[in-house]
């Protein structure tokens, strides 16, 4: 009810309820606004590194010094910069010019990651789904227990043996171990499932009077009616392997050091952190390099703000 | 049927005299449901085994083989191994038992690094919680700027873990002060920079980063990087409480901060039940966030370890560090420098999962007395 | 086409051996181009019924012909059948246009002799479905014939030994059901020999006709490539019949090609999609998309697409169950006059007599699997065969009371009713009906004295609510509003019965 339509004893407690209603939301927004600027605070300070001369970034003591900064070329000379970044030996100092140890390499490589992972997940759990959720088979309640049970497992027990097995399998440093050993995620093929049993029976039995097999029930109309969901699993999923950064750590740790055949696999955040962890890499182009990586998720972000949104609040995995 | 025949005529579809009739297509092969289903499940259950199941099965193995020595040829199946080494006579006898489990419980350094993940743990978790509560709140009773809050604090999600590090070593790192100190020294008038995170004393008066200054950092990160979720889920479970129960109230003369006591709480007190599991259990698997902040000591393949640079500023090399290594980080580095005997790093990772069980079904039980449905 | 039902039964085997009879042994066969209703209250079997004819559903035993075709082992979507479901089934992915051709992807064209390789395909099925279906019927009597002795030994020993009750009946239990499987299966198995043999024969048969076919095509063929080689020839020559012989060449082969097509192109499907709504009213909505339409026009496009394949039979399941009140009557009229446009033989279920009244040919009161009587629907209101069908016809319901027949007399309450029929000798209690409009009103007695609870004035009638002595049941009469008088404010009133029906007490009519 807004306060003129409430009934007060006089105008003295009207005013002091005004007031603190006043209080009180000027508390609340101010709450808010602290924590949201301390949220924004890293973008802030990505966009600052972009745009300025990166030299004199570097070494400014204080807010006069700061003032004094210059625009460097809208951030491109910046960007610019990122790209051109190269593996020093810490040792040595010495520059290493394998080929593909850059960020483009980097970009790459991720891309590649994400579709083909992307692909795996997304065909292995739409097949995966629809035989839970419409087929009848013997072993279906069996099998469908022991998924659930492994989705309680943490991944860091199943990681010891993958490494093993991929290192001993020459996967190391490959594309396969990138995208086939996190290729298929229990919980998809839960949501989907969740998703495929939301149809009515009755379309599956109009499409079995009008001639369509049990596969060409799925092509023809489960997957185009579950296209919301199909596509935030892809968004999801995509956005995992950008971000991904422990399993590629251990193993693709690109082989800069080995100067013989220097391709490297790493992905963005490997990369990243590898190239610019070093001291000699400049803040500017530091920071520039993290505002690369986040404009993608930007993009996608703004884009999808829906799917991805939904896609969270059911999971709370970051895909 | 001879009325729908006729007027079909003026059409293409023309009956013509030899009586072709719509009729269905006739099936080939026909497979009975399961064979379907089995074959279309096949894809996922080839990587499910190999990647899921037949892991969790071997380290189990693993953890309790008994003074494990690899043997080339064994393959990577904890069994093949067993078996392998039972016929080679350069092992005496290879058995299970607990001896990985002891050498574990025996560094200092793992211990080291589970009172590491506890401490930080237990400050990150609830102080997370608590924040993202009142966020939640907040938001949930606002009408102007909510969706641009929401947007806001829904950030973290689209942020890469590494980048976002970057920027926060940056912030508390940069010589000569990091911006953080910068306006630390210039808004606040603190007059010496503060090392946060880097172990060389780089500035003067700035001393070397503690493990108080380290852990300060990374539980910002954490916070800044958990909020999104809970606050989602906990706005989620505020929308559902019928606000029947706060007229109720009102009308019944409570203050806002009793309603939210008495009233708010106890109904959102399954999602904050959800989110309290849910949190410790990740905040205990912590890794990739702490290296983030780290941003280091990679390029030397080699993680060192240690406490901080001693009192009189003297600086060793295994004391540039990376004070606060959790318990994943461990189990990394001992999988990386030792990957043909992972007895000890099995054994680690069975250990934290106990911890994890444990701390959950503390959780659980507590529940039942305070959270209704 | 007409559909033949033949002793066809359905039974569901619980848990814990209980049969549960859906279907009966029912026969009945409905006429080609009619329009039928299965009426019956939940769980008598009409729906089930339905989806046994549809293909959807496997009988236990009975066949259903579709014409003098057998089609009980023909999986659904070959048997030519279109269904429309209670709540429509639409995709909602597609146009409504997309939706009505959908079917049609699946459709082909039988080709030259295609309809002969259909039906060996079809009989030899049949034949493998029958062979699997005798097997499996020989094993579970075996099985059962086995366990029977075995269970009635435990049985007897159970009750020596003195054990508690709650075992001796699960043993009881198991006992049943084995007793149950053997007999349904023993009561199968001839009737399965029998239906083997005659889809042997059928294969027989079939095999022959598409080699007379295949010979039939052939030589067709042959025929068109002489003409085009006497077309070669003119031409060589030069003769001026070249471009008669073209004319002629040209629409030989066009024939042959529209012999040999098996798919429908694209024009095809939409013309046929056009005609479908057209004749169901919807031909403005074909760009739509399901939800933009109302519940009425979302059922005339799941009618349209059981439509468009051209169904030997349309299969209606409660389909005026979802829609309003208003809109039920509209599409009421709009079932019927498709039908009859259409031609085409329908089976529609309901559990609304008056529905089911209102536009069937013929309806088939059904009652827990067994049908009680197959009428034209003012047949079935005037002359029921039993106490049921009296009952669930008509609204407000039938009024039923308890007399007796005594020396060839009629009693309620002791006392005699007029009748001019003749009940039969033999002296029993019997049920009396009578349904609410069939009373008149009498000033003086009437043999059926009432008293009065409530009496409600509705414009053109009176409704009389109350008592008769000695009577458990309440009585509703209908009477004519000009009599009013007579009856307002009169706490008792007598009343004469038009027109009665009398049932033994197990329910059948005593004519």
């Amino acid at each position: 009810m807004a306060a003129h339509e409430m009934y007060f004893a006089d105008d003295k407690a009207r005013k002091a309820y005004m007031t603190k209603k006043i209080l009180s939301n000027v508390f609340v927004y101010l709450f808010l606004s602290i924590f949201a600027l301390f949220l924004i605070a890293p973008f802030i300070l990505m966009i600052i590194g972009t745009f300025v001369n990166a030299d004199n970034f570097e070494n400014f003591k204080n807010y006069a010094e700061f003032k004094e900064l210059g625009f460097a070329n809208w951030g491109f000379s910046n960007f610019a910069k990122v790209f051109n970044s190269k593996f020093e030996n810490p040792i040595t100092g010495e520059i290493m010019e394998s080929k593909g140890n850059n960020f483009g390499v980097f970009f790459l490589n991720t891309l590649i990651v994400a579709v083909g992972s992307t692909t795996v997940t997304v065909v292995t759990a739409v097949l995966a789904a629809f035989a839970f959720a419409r087929l009848q088979f013997k072993g279906k309640d069996a099998l469908f227990a022991l998924l659930l049970a492994t989705m309680m497992i943490p991944g860091e027990m199943m990681v010891i043996t993958n490494y093993m097995t991929v290192r001993m399998i020459g996967w190391m440093n490959t594309f396969a171990a990138l995208i086939l050993v996190h290729g298929v995620s229990v919980f998809y093929v839960f949501y989907l499932r969740q998703t495929f049993q939301q149809i009515p029976n009755e379309l599956y039995l109009a499409a079995k009077v009008d001639g369509v097999s049990d596969l060409g029930y799925l092509w023809k109309v489960m997957i185009p009616i579950a296209m919301p969901t199909i596509t935030t699993i892809i968004i999801l999923s995509m956005m995992g392997s950008w971000n991904s950064f422990v399993w590629p750590n251990l193993v693709a740790p690109g082989n800069w050091m080995d100067k013989k055949d220097g391709h490297s696999m790493m992905l963005v955040s490997n990369g990243l952190r590898a190239l610019f962890s070093q001291g000699k890499t400049l803040d500017a182009v530091k920071l520039a390099g993290s505002m690369v990586i986040s404009i993608p998720l930007f993009i996608v972000f703004i884009v999808f703000r829906k799917y991805i949104m939904r896609g969270v609040s059911r999971s709370g995995i970051k895909g | 049927m001879a009325a729908m025949e006729n007027t079909l005529k003026g059409t293409e579809v023309v009956m013509d005299p030899v009586k072709a009739k719509l009729i269905s297509k006739r099936k080939l092969i026909q497979l009975p449901q399961w064979a379907v289903a089995w074959l279309v499940l096949i894809p996922a259950l080839i990587f499910i085994t190999m990647f899921m199941l037949y892991p969790i099965i071997n380290t189990f193995l693993y953890a309790f083989i008994q003074d494990f020595s690899y043997v080339p040829g064994g393959g990577s199946f904890a069994l093949g191994q067993f078996f392998a080494g039972l016929n080679n006579e350069l092992f005496d006898s290879v058995r299970f038992g607990l001896s990985n489990f002891a050498e574990v419980l025996d560094r200092p350094d793992f211990i080291a690094s589970i009172g590491n993940t506890s401490i930080l743990v237990l400050v990150e978790v609830p102080l997370t919680i608590i924040v993202s509560l009142l966020i939640a709140t907040f938001l949930n009773s606002i009408k102007v700027l909510k969706g641009f809050y929401q947007t806001v604090f829904f950030l973290p999600y689209v942020t890469n873990t590494i980048a976002l590090g970057l920027v926060f070593n940056l912030a508390f790192n940069k010589t000569p002060g990091g911006l953080i100190n910068i306006m630390l020294m210039n808004v606040f008038g603190v007059k010496d920079p503060i090392n946060w995170l880097s172990s060389t004393a780089y500035t003067e008066g700035a001393g070397l980063s503690t493990k108080f200054t380290q852990g300060v950092v990374i539980v910002l990160y954490s916070l800044w990087n958990g909020i999104a979720f809970k606050i989602l889920v906990f706005m989620s479970g505020l929308a559902t409480i019928d606000s029947q129960y706060y007229n109720a109230a009102k009308i019944d003369g409570a203050s806002n901060f009793t309603i939210w006591r008495r009233i708010t709480l106890p109904l959102l007190s399954p999602q904050i039940l959800y989110i309290t599991i849910t949190s410790f259990i990740g905040a205990f698997k912590m890794y990739s966030g702490v290296m983030a902040v780290y941003q280091g000591a990679e390029s030397t393949g080699a993680y060192f370890f240690g406490t901080v640079a001693g009192k009189d500023g003297s600086i060793e090399p295994e004391n540039i560090g990376m004070a606060w290594i959790p318990v994943v980080g461990w189990i990394y580095k001992e999988l990386e420098s030792n990957y043909k005997a992972p007895g000890v790093a099995s054994a680690a990772s069975l250990i934290l999962l106990g911890i994890i069980m444990v701390i959950t079904a503390v959780q659980f039980a507590v529940s039942k007395k305070r959270v209704h449905y | 086409m007409d559909v033949r039902i033949e002793n066809l039964t359905k039974t569901f085997v619980g848990k814990r051996g209980v049969e549960t009879t859906a279907v009966n042994k029912m026969n009945f066969t409905i006429p080609d181009g009619k329009l039928v209703g299965l009426l019956g209250p939940s769980g008598c079997g009409k729906s089930t019924t339905l989806y046994m004819i549809a293909g959807l559903h496997k009988p236990t035993d009975g066949h259903i012909w579709f014409g003098d075709e057998d089609v009980t082992n023909v999986p659904p979507e070959n048997r030519g059948i279109g269904l429309v479901f209670q709540n429509y089934a639409l995709y909602p992915h597609l146009s409504v246009r997309q939706n009505i051709e959908f079917p049609l992807d699946n459709v082909r064209f039988t080709g030259p002799y295609g309809e002969e390789k259909n039906r060996v395909y079809d009989s030899k099925s049949d034949v493998k479905t029958s062979e699997k279906d005798l097997a499996a019927a020989k094993k579970a009597f075996e099985k059962a014939s086995k366990q029977v002795p075995v269970l009635e030994a435990k049985l007897q020993a159970a009750k020596e030994r003195g054990d508690a009750v709650e075992s001796l009946q699960a043993v009881e239990e198991k006992l049943n059901a084995a007793k149950a499987t053997k007999k349904i299966n023993e009561e199968r198995i001839p009737s399965l020999e029998k239906h083997l043999e005659y889809a042997k024969g059928e294969v027989v048969k079939a095999e022959e006709a598409l080699a007379k076919k295949e010979a039939w095509f052939a030589e067709k063929v042959a025929e068109v490539e002489k003409e085009k080689a006497e077309l070669a020839e003119l031409v060589k020559s030069g003769s001026d019949k070249v471009e008669a012989k073209k004319a002629e060449v040209a629409k030989k082969e066009a024939e042959l090609e529209r012999i040999s097509r098996t798919k429908l192109s694209k024009a095809d499907k939409d013309a046929i999609a056009l005609e479908m709504a057209k004749v169901v009213d919807i031909a403005q909505f074909l760009d739509r998309k399901p939800k933009e339409l109302s519940g009425g026009q979302q059922q005339r496009v799941a009618i349209a697409r059981a439509l468009a394949k051209k169904p030997r039979v349309l299969l209606l399941d409660e389909p005026l169950s979802n829609l309003d009140a208003r809109l039920r009557l509209q599409t009421r009229e709009e079932i019927k006059r498709i039908q009859r446009e259409t031609g085409i033989t329908t089976v529609f279920v309901t559990h609304d007599q008056e529905e089911a009244m209102s536009i069937s040919d013929f309806i088939v009161v059904m009652k827990l699997g067994v049908i009680q009587q197959i009428d034209e629907p003012q047949k079935v209101y005037e002359e029921p065969a039993n106490l049921f069908v009296a009952k669930f016809l008509g609204s407000p319901a039938i009024n039923v009371f308890d007399g007796e027949l005594k020396g060839g007399k009629l009693l309620l309450n002791g006392k005699a009713i007029d009748t001019d029929k003749a009940y039969g000798k033999e002296d029993r209690p019997v049920k009396i009906a009578v349904r609410p409009e069939s009373f008149e009103y009498v000033e003086k007695a009437g043999n059926i004295p009432v008293d009065v609870t409530t009496v409600e004035q509705i414009g053109r009638d009176i409704t009389v609510n109350g008592y008769i002595e000695g009577q458990k049941n309440h009585i509703k009469a209908i009477i004519p509003s000009e009599l009013r008088s007579g009856i307002l404010g009169k706490a008792k009133v007598s009343f004469k019965a038009k027109r009665l029906y009398v049932f033994e007490e197990t329910g059948e009519r005593i004519k």
